[in-house]
C-alpha cells in the first residue's frame, strides 16, 4: 500500500520564521511567522507578487541566508541549518541542494560539459568524474549535441536546460529554482518545466520553486501562497483539489 | 576548480591581454632600467676591469677609482716594504687628449703601466703583442678607440698607426678587448715613465699602486697591512657588487651617494612599478566585479570562500607569471644588442630578475587582494536577486 502524502519525508521544515533587513527606522519585516513544510517527492511551488518575500525565503531555505536572531527553526533534511557554522552550510549545500537560476548563471567562458561539472567539482571530485557524469546528465536533457558549446552559443531555452543539468548533477536531495521560466518564451517555458518535471521528479527529492508563471502551475503538487511576507494558502494540487481560482491568474510583477 | 578558474581568465580575451600587457610594460621597465643603471654603475669601475691587479693602493682621501689624488713616486717603494706583499707597481691614470693626423682631438683614458713587470696590462689582446708596449712610443688601444680614433669614418685604426698624446707621437702595436669606461673615452696602454711624458707636469703623478699579497696571506690581511704600514688607503679589486672593502663597491657607491643618477632611475623604476599596479589592479578588479555573478552562483552552490579566494590568487599569479616572462623576454630582446655592441650599459646581476618577479608578484597579491575583499563579502543569496 503506498505512503500517504502526509507520511512523505520532509526536506525542508521551517516553524516560526522571520527575517528582517535595516535598522531601527528603516527596519523592514519581509518575513513574518513563516511555517511551511516542503515534502520529498513533491514539486512545491511558492507563488506571489513582487516583494512578498519568496526570494528572501528561499535563500534561508538555501542556508544563504540568515533568518533574525533568536526567530524560529529552519530544518533541511532535519539538520538544523540555523545552528551549523557557516563552512558546515556551505558544504551541506554543495551535497545536498542543487540550483536552478531565473538568469541561469551559466559561466560564459566555460563549456556546457564544464559548466555542468561545476557542483561535482566543488565537492572535489575528479574532473575526469565530474565532466562524465555531466556529459550523462546533458544527455538526459537532451543536450547531447551541444556539450562543447558555450553558453552564448545557445538559446535561452538551451542555456535552462544545461542550468537544470547543472542543478542535477550531483543528485541532491532539494533543487531549489528561482523564476527558471522567467528569462523563456510562452513555448520554451513549457518545454523546459516539462522537462524538468520529468527528470527532477524523484521519491526521494524534493523540489522547490519560486514562481510568477500559472502555466506552469500544472506541474505542482502543492503550491503555498505569499504575501506580504506570509503564506496565506497551502493548497495541495490533485484531482480532487483543482487549481484554486484565486491561484489560477498567476501572479505579475 | 583551479582549471576552471584559469578558463574564466583565459575566456575573458580583452581583460586577459589588458592584464597581461599591463604586466609585462611593469616588468620591462622595472627589470631593463634597473640593469641599465647597473651597466652603468659598472662602467663606473670599468677601469678596475681593464688594469686587473688584486690590490689598488691610493691616496687616504680616495673613495672612487676615476678620481685619484695623486701619491709620490716613493709611495710605491712603501708598499713594496710591507711584508705581506709580493709585488707593487707604479700606475698612472689620467684623462687625455689624443691628436689625430687630421687635426681632430679626441678625449682618452691613458694608463701608464710598470715596463718591467706590465702589471696593469689589459688582459685580453685581440690583434698585436703586448710585450711591444715596451718599444719606443708604443701604445695600447683598445676596441672602442679602433673606432674612435678612426681618422676617416669607416677605416679603423690598425697595429702601426700613428697618432699624438700632448704633442708627442704614439703608434699602435697592439689591441686589446676591454670594458667601455664611464666617461666613454677609449683605454690607451702606455708605459708609466711614457704616461708621465704625455702628461702635464705635476709635483706628483703617481696615480695608485697596484700590488698583491705574498703566497699564504689573504687579500683582505695585505690590505690591512699596507693600511696599518704605510697610511695610505688600499682596496681590494674583487668585482662589480663584491661587497665591503673593494674599490668596485667603494666606487659604485660613491657614484650613487653623489649623482643623481639612482634616482633618475628609481623614478622609472618606480612609475613601471606604479603602473604595473594601476592597470593590474584597476583591471582584475573590474575582472571581479564582472564574475560577481558567477562568484556568487558558485557560492551559493557550495564554494567555500577559500576555494573562490584561490581562484581569484591562482588567476592573479598566473598572470603575473605570464606577464613576467614575457616581459623577460622583451628585456632579453633588449640586452642581446646591448651586451653585443657594449652600449647602451645593461648588466643584469642575479638578483635582479628575482626581485621583479617579487614585485610582479606582489602587484598581482595585491590585486587579487582587492577581489577577495569583495568575495569575501559577497552574500550567496544576491544571485536570486536577479
Amino acid at each position: 500500500m503506498p505512503a500517504s502524502k502526509s507520511d512523505a519525508t520532509l526536506a525542508a521544515r521551517l516553524r516560526n520564521v522571520n527575517k528582517s533587513f535595516g535598522d531601527g527606522g528603516s527596519r523592514l519585516q519581509v518575513l513574518k511567522d513563516i511555517n511551511l513544510e516542503v515534502r520529498c517527492g513533491d514539486i512545491t511551488m511558492l507563488v506571489g507578487p513582487s516583494g512578498c518575500g519568496k526570494t528572501t525565503l528561499i535563500s534561508i531555505i538555501a542556508g544563504t541566508l540568515k533568518v533574525d536572531d533568536g526567530s524560529g527553526e529552519v530544518s533541511i533534511f532535519d539538520q538544523d541549518l540555523l545552528k551549523m557554522r557557516q563552512a558546515a552550510t556551505t558544504k551541506f549545500r554543495s551535497t545536498n541542494i542543487g540550483f536552478i537560476f531565473q538568469s541561469f548563471n551559466l559561466i560564459p567562458t566555460l563549456t556546457c560539459v564544464e559548466n555542468v561539472s561545476v557542483p561535482l567539482l566543488i565537492q572535489g571530485k575528479s574532473t575526469r568524474y565530474a565532466e562524465k557524469k555531466a556529459r550523462e546528465m546533458l544527455e538526459q536533457v537532451g543536450m547531447a549535441d551541444r556539450m562543447k558549446h558555450r553558453p552564448t552559443q545557445l538559446s535561452g531555452g538551451q542555456q535552462q536546460r544545461v542550468a537544470i543539468a547543472r542543478a542535477l548533477v550531483h543528485d541532491p536531495r532539494l533543487i531549489i529554482c528561482d523564476e527558471p521560466t522567467a528569462a523563456l518564451d510562452a513555448k520554451n517555458g513549457t518545454l523546459v518545466m516539462d522537462l524538468f518535471a520529468n527528470v527532477a521528479r524523484s521519491p526521494d527529492r524534493a523540489v522547490l520553486i519560486v514562481t510568477h508563471d500559472n502555466r506552469i502551475f500544472t506541474h505542482a503538487d502543492r503550491i503555498a501562497a505569499m504575501d506580504d511576507g506570509r503564506i496565506i494558502e497551502v493548497h495541495d494540487m490533485d484531482e480532487t483539489h483543482p487549481l484554486p481560482e484565486n491561484l489560477s491568474h498567476g501572479f505579475h510583477s | 576548480m583551479l582549471r576552471l578558474a584559469l578558463k574564466m581568465l583565459f575566456g575573458d580575451t580583452g581583460k586577459f591581454l589588458m592584464l597581461v600587457a599591463g604586466l609585462i610594460f611593469a616588468t620591462f621597465l622595472m627589470a631593463q632600467q634597473m640593469a641599465v643603471f647597473c651597466g652603468l654603475m659598472s662602467w663606473t669601475a670599468a677601469t678596475l676591469k681593464n688594469v686587473p691587479a688584486p690590490i689598488w693602493v691610493v691616496e687616504s682621501k680616495v673613495d672612487q677609482v676615476n678620481e685619484t689624488n695623486p701619491l709620490l713616486d716613493t709611495d710605491v717603494a712603501r708598499v713594496r716594504s710591507v711584508d705581506s706583499v709580493a709585488w707593487a707597481a707604479p700606475l698612472f691614470s689620467g684623462i687625455q687628449r689624443v691628436r689625430l693626423e687630421n687635426g681632430s682631438f679626441k678625449i682618452i683614458q691613458l694608463i701608464g703601466i710598470d715596463a718591467t713587470t706590465l702589471a696593469g696590462a689589459p688582459v685580453k689582446i685581440i690583434e698585436g703583442n703586448l710585450a711591444d708596449l715596451r718599444l719606443p712610443h708604443a701604445v695600447v688601444i683598445d676596441d672602442l678607440a679602433v673606432t674612435r680614433l678612426a681618422q676617416i669614418k669607416g677605416q679603423p685604426v690598425k697595429l702601426g698607426d700613428m697618432f699624438e698624446i700632448n704633442d708627442q707621437e704614439a703608434r699602435v702595436v697592439a689591441i686589446a678587448d676591454t670594458m667601455k669606461s664611464f666617461t666613454g673615452g677609449p683605454y690607451i696602454w702606455t708605459t708609466y715613465e711614457r704616461a708621465l711624458q704625455y702628461s702635464p707636469a705635476q709635483r706628483k703623478m703617481l696615480s695608485a699602486v697596484l700590488a698583491a699579497p705574498r703566497e699564504g696571506v689573504s687579500e683582505a690581511q695585505c690590505v690591512a697591512d699596507i693600511e696599518a704600514e704605510t697610511g695610505l688607503k688600499a682596496f681590494l679589486n674583487r668585482g662589480f657588487a663584491s661587497g665591503e672593502g673593494d674599490f668596485n663597491y667603494s666606487t659604485v657607491w660613491w657614484y650613487i651617494r653623489n649623482t643623481g643618477i639612482p634616482f633618475s632611475f628609481g623614478i622609472t623604476v618606480v612609475i613601471g612599478f606604479i603602473v604595473g599596479m594601476a592597470i593590474s589592479c584597476q583591471t582584475f578588479y573590474s575582472f571581479v566585479l564582472d564574475h560577481m555573478k558567477h562568484l556568487g552562483a558558485l557560492k551559493a552552490m557550495g564554494a567555500s570562500t577559500w576555494m573562490l579566494c584561490l581562484m581569484l590568487l591562482t588567476q592573479a599569479f598566473t598572470v603575473g607569471l605570464i606577464g613576467f616572462g614575457i616581459g623577460m623576454f622583451f628585456t632579453a630582446q633588449f640586452a642581446f644588442p646591448a651586451l653585443a655592441h657594449e652600449e647602451p650599459p645593461f648588466y643584469m646581476p642575479e638578483i635582479v630578475p628575482f626581485a621583479v618577479l617579487g614585485v610582479i608578484l606582489l602587484i598581482c597579491a595585491f590585486s587579487a587582494l582587492l577581489g577577495i575583499w569583495r568575495v569575501a563579502r559577497l552574500e550567496p543569496a544576491m544571485v536570486f536577486r536577479g
